[in-house]
């Protein structure tokens, strides 16, 4: 094991350079990324773990039966792979710490999720060295603990990523936590697997030893179950209640982390708002309120998140799906939008195809303003409906070839 | 004869081989994806490349299984039997091959046996040189060190680095001569007396 710390920890530090988290400037996505790395701790402490087992199954041969219990046997064999789990988890924390002054700390419930997995590899990795030859057990539980937290990020049903809490690495934005479905789902398996184990390692008869899968197989059972609802993101919408909002209509929340460049964003919204209301938009209630997913957002972010609360969501399970003209007026509102919020063409051209953020820029130099914001209104219409064949009149004058006709 | 066969339970090592040929046959071109979280790649782990390193691993356990000190002074040679029962493990293989060839592409499983013989063949190497448990983790890495760093994702269809052995078709020439190359090797290095056996495993365990 000493031979594999200097390896795993060299690993962990080369590849931390590649990887960024969702949000640096945020606990808990700085405490999430460190998800990622598991797929190289886990097999290391599951191979040491299982060399554990290998020694002490050839002291039960060359001394006998020992004085302990199996488990504490176990216990004295693993502690040492333990701090293995721990030293690189610590490394990996520490890589990702954000910049000082960052409110609150490193997100307890993630690393303790992170901690407890690697017990169960740990507890695995242990039972399969007691239970195969070692030249067999190791490879064995180095790669089976690999493709246990790398090969389920490939697979399908979604709840394969979430009990093994690996897909949490990309968890979260400023407006999100970690889902505690997913953290619950990821301890309740790691332990079933970890009573399995330490069953099977003190079982004595066949009998028990195929007995004491079955807490294992009742974890995952729960675990799935308490996933099943959720989708492909592991994350839960963070409570309101921890940003500080302003008064009027629509509210504008920052979160902690946002604290420093709070007067910044009001002042960019208050902006913005007033560029709309000029032309005419009206503040939908979806607006209210507003927040910014990203912990220090920039004028073009913000213009972004105001435009996509505008902006209705395309409704669900059309019978004719989307047509193609369908992606275009939403190209062409939220291109429209950008510019009356002042951004520039260029901008604009990051959510648009040029052809119609240019057809947007001579309607705006062609139409009056009234014109305009009825065109707006009206595509806003449309898209909030389901698309019926052909795109409504009033959005038909602004051609795809380029200005009104 | 017999007596080693059942003392090394070169049996075990033999049917696990040939129903890997059946797995890998029958799984065809499933493969494991990877998602290679750093570079944002997927990385594709065919299972017929990864099943061989199964019964390779298998190998080091059969040949570890009597006492070096008794073996070195035996008067027949175990390291002659041990590479004769690899051969028979692989001539095994390539009868199951044949046996499935009205199902299933012969030369397909072919490939098979090669990655066999060249898991085989890296794990004897190895095993002289860092001891049989490391040796065995380091073969089993292989594959996926293969697609990870020896994948080319140039204009078209990906191709293999000369190096990844394992991932290239049945009919490469290159990845023949490397396989050929490392067996050589593989059985020059387990005669060699000068080099000492490493093991650390006590007999029966």
């Amino acid at each position: 094991m000493i031979w594999v710390a200097p390896v795993l920890l060299g690993l962990i530090a080369i590849y931390a350079g590649d990887t960024q988290p969702e949000d640096g400037g945020y606990w808990t996505a700085a405490t999430a990324v460190g998800t990622l790395f598991l797929s190289f701790t886990a097999p290391a402490c599951a191979a040491c773990a299982a060399w554990e087992g290998f020694r002490s199954r050839r002291l039960l041969h060359a001394v006998g039966n020992p004085v302990r219990s199996s488990t504490r046997v176990m216990v004295g064999g693993c502690w040492p792979v333990g701090v293995l789990a721990v030293t690189a988890t610590g490394l990996v924390l520490w890589l990702y710490v954000p910049e000082p002054g960052t409110p609150g700390g490193p997100d307890v419930a993630i690393l303790g999720t992170e901690l407890l997995i690697l017990c169960a590899h740990i507890a695995a990795g242990y039972a399969v060295g007691r239970a195969f030859p070692v030249v067999i057990a190791v490879p064995l539980a180095t790669m089976g603990s690999f493709l246990v937290t790398t090969a389920g990020l490939g697979l399908e049903p979604a709840w394969i990523r979430h009990i093994g809490a690996t897909n949490l690495y990309n968890c979260c934005t400023v407006e999100e936590i970690a889902a505690p479905e997913v953290l619950f789902a990821a301890c309740v398996f790691a332990v079933g697997v970890i009573v399995s184990a330490v069953l099977i390692v003190s079982a004595r008869v066949l009998v028990a030893r195929v007995a004491a899968v079955l807490p294992g197989l009742a974890g995952t059972a729960i675990a799935v179950w308490l996933v099943l609802p959720l989708d492909w993101e592991p994350t839960a919408p963070r409570d309101l209640s921890a940003a500080e909002c302003t008064d009027g209509t629509p509210r504008v929340c920052t979160w902690p982390e946002q604290e420093s460049s709070a007067d910044t964003i009001q002042a960019s919204v208050t902006d913005v708002l007033a560029r709309f209301e000029s032309a005419g938009i009206r503040y939908a209630d979806s607006m209210d309120p507003i927040t910014f997913a990203h912990s220090s957002p920039g004028r073009i972010e913000i213009v972004a998140t105001m435009v996509g609360a505008l902006l209705p969501t395309e409704p669900a399970d059309c019978p004719l799906g989307y047509p193609e003209w369908y992606f275009d007026v939403h190209e062409r509102m939220s291109s429209w939008l950008y510019l009356t919020a002042g951004l520039d063409a260029g901008t604009a051209e990051g959510v648009a195809a040029p052809e119609n953020v240019e057809a947007v820029r001579a309607m705006r130099s062609e139409w009056s303003p009234a014109e305009q914001l009825s065109w707006y209104e009206a595509g806003v219409d449309a898209l909030r409906e389901c698309p019926q064949g052909e795109p409504p009149a009033a959005l038909r004058s602004v051609t795809a070839s380029g200005g009104p006709s | 004869m017999s007596w080693y066969m059942a003392a090394r339970c070169w049996v075990v090592s033999i049917a696990a081989a040939a129903m890997i040929v059946v797995a890998a046959a029958v799984f065809g071109s499933a493969t494991l994806e990877l998602p290679d979280l750093f570079s944002g790649v997927v990385i594709a782990l065919p299972v017929s490349v990864l099943l061989p390193a199964v019964p390779a691993a298998m190998v080091l356990w059969n040949m570890g299984r009597g006492e070096p000190a008794h073996e070195a002074a035996a008067v027949r040679r175990p390291a002659e039997f041990d590479l004769a029962a690899v051969a028979a493990l692989l001539l095994a293989q390539v009868v199951t091959a044949a046996l499935l060839a009205p199902w299933f592409s012969f030369a397909d499983s072919l490939a098979v046996v090669r990655n066999t013989a060249g898991y085989v063949a890296l794990t004897l190497v190895l095993s002289r040189l860092i001891g049989p448990v490391v040796a065995n983790v380091v073969m089993v890495m292989f594959p996926i060190i293969c697609v990870r760093f020896g994948t080319i994702y140039a204009a078209g269809a990906p191709a293999s680095a000369w190096w990844a052995w394992p991932l290239d078709t049945h009919s490469s020439l290159v990845a023949l001569t490397q396989v050929l190359t490392l067996c050589v090797a593989a059985a020059a290095i387990t005669r060699a007396a000068w080099l000492p056996r490493r093991r650390g495993v006590p007999a029966g365990t």
